[in-house]
């Protein structure tokens, strides 16, 4: 236990956003250094990446209705998935191999995964951001049917993502099985993402069922704001935001109590 | 003001059917300006005391309260990243403890003398050459009390000069918990000193009795 007396809240606040800044550079040098494409990188992999999944998906068949090709189809999915996917093999034991940095009273535990997280978000969403323009130029994509809709499913995808990446950092540092099986949970995520197997193809009840899995229901919203009235989709706006709210308190309280047991080992 | 209160800790052993206690009860206050001096054979737990004061480590029970700001443990190399130059540390640490970053670099270039090596990554320093930095990016930042490992004898004699005048000369009004298995450099800096055995720490009224007691050990 530690106690001091002195800074407000405020001041709090301040110190916790620069010392996260310090870290978010200092991770961005150490990941993609200062030479070559250097930082360019943060955006380069991840696209190859969508571009890549795009191209091979292509000559797959996969028979969407309503004009959608496969290529469409990923283009406006394949990318939330950075966001949960790449993040969560970020922060897996990144306090503990982070852990001499504690000796500075600044920075606290949380602020370490804090960074990892912006940087990985911020490399997804630039990476998409990038591509979008570009596919709806080349017309893979056209233009979405209600910006907003879509802005705030992609809103819903982060939240989601925050929380599912702060559960598994918890839950990582806390279980070595969770850890070792990480990547496994992430790749049998991969039908329940709304990524590969758009919802208007399931059939009932089993859609129903999928839509308790708030990233379903995200993902969903995100792409009725892309592909608009024609194309039937499914979300329960309340329920989602009721859910991440559970996840997100859920997520903090297991990764204190994960920071507890590294500060204690 | 620093308080240690009924500090305790014990680590696991043999995967969790046994605990090792490292230090129970233990009771220190530090004044402002207070030297101190704590004595210990190897493995007698002073780098996990040194850990529970900087606040890396957690006690399993008892509470540290701190007045003070207090430094990382000096010419303690391993907070620092390997694959970043010395120069991209100490822009890190200069950031977190939001000092001016180009005196800090000034600093660094000036007391570290890297040359060079400034901007080479820190894996490629020799361990004179990182504690050299370690302690010049300390110097950047003003603390009210130092914690300083017995780590701190590397470097050439010259190097370890400069260390002296900087921490005990201009940096003699400092509070300095200083921990080592050597005694000449308690003897030569502190006017307090403990002795840290068994799990106990013994707080002695003269110096010359805490190592007196540490030699008989």
């Amino acid at each position: 236990m530690s106690a001091s007396t002195g800074p407000s809240f405020w001041e709090q606040t301040k110190m916790q956003g620069r010392v996260i800044w310090a870290l978010l550079l200092r991770e961005t040098v150490t990941r993609f250094g200062r030479e070559g494409l250097g930082m360019l990188w943060m955006i380069a992999e991840p696209a190859l990446f969508v571009v890549g999944v795009m191209v091979i998906f292509s000559f797959i068949d996969s028979g969407y209705p309503y004009g959608i090709s496969p290529a469409e189809y990923l283009a406006v999915s394949y990318p939330t998935l950075l966001f949960w996917r790449n993040g969560t093999g970020r922060v897996t034991k990144a306090i503990e191999v982070n852990r001499a940095l504690l000796h500075h009273q600044p920075i606290r535990p949380m602020d370490i995964i804090y960074a990892r997280i912006l940087l990985e978000f911020g490399s997804a969403a630039a990476v998409f951001l990038f591509l979008f323009p570009i596919f709806i130029i080349i017309g893979i994509c056209h233009i979405p049917s209600n910006l907003l809709t879509m802005a705030i499913g992609y809103l819903l995808i982060i939240w989601f993502s925050f929380d599912f990446v702060l559960i598994m950092a918890g839950l990582a540092e806390l279980s070595e099985t969770i850890e070792k099986t990480s990547h496994i949970i992430l790749y049998l995520m991969l039908p329940f993402s709304g990524v590969f197997i758009p919802t208007f193809l399931v059939p009932e009840p089993y859609r129903s069922y999928l839509l308790y899995f708030p990233l379903i229901d995200a993902v969903d919203y995100f792409h009725h704001g892309y592909f608009g009235p024609m194309v039937p989709s499914y979300y329960h706006l309340g329920y989602t935001i009721f859910a991440l709210l559970g996840m997100t308190l859920f997520g903090l309280a297991i990764s204190g109590v994960a920071i507890k047991r590294v500060k204690s080992a | 003001m620093l308080q240690l209160l009924n500090i305790s800790k014990s680590y696991p052993m043999s995967h969790g059917q046994n605990d090792r206690v490292i230090f129970k009860d233990v009771n220190l206050t530090v004044q402002p300006g207070e030297k101190w001096g704590i004595l210990g054979r190897n493995g007698a737990g002073k780098s996990t005391l040194i850990r529970i004061i900087s606040g890396s480590d957690r006690p399993d029970s008892g509470q540290v309260l701190k007045n003070m700001s207090i430094s990382w443990p000096l010419a303690f190399g391993g907070a620092f990243q390997g694959s970043l130059t010395g120069r991209d540390n100490a822009k890190l640490i200069a950031r977190v403890y939001n000092v001016d970053i180009p005196k800090t670099i000034a600093l660094v270039e000036d007391f570290a003398e890297l040359g060079a090596y400034l901007d080479e990554p820190v894996k490629s320093y020799s361990s004179g050459m990182s504690s050299r930095l370690a302690f010049a990016i300390s110097m950047a930042i003003e603390f009210d009390c130092f914690l300083i490992d017995e780590g701190m004898s590397v470097g050439d004699h010259r190097f370890h000069k400069k260390c002296d005048d900087e921490l005990f000369g201009k940096r003699g009004d400092r509070a300095m918990i200083i921990v080592a298995h050597q005694t000449d450099i308690i003897r030569a800096n502190c006017a307090h000193a403990a002795v840290l055995e068994a799990g106990t720490l013994t707080v002695y009224d003269q110096v010359d009795d805490a190592i007196s007691a540490y030699e008989a050990l």
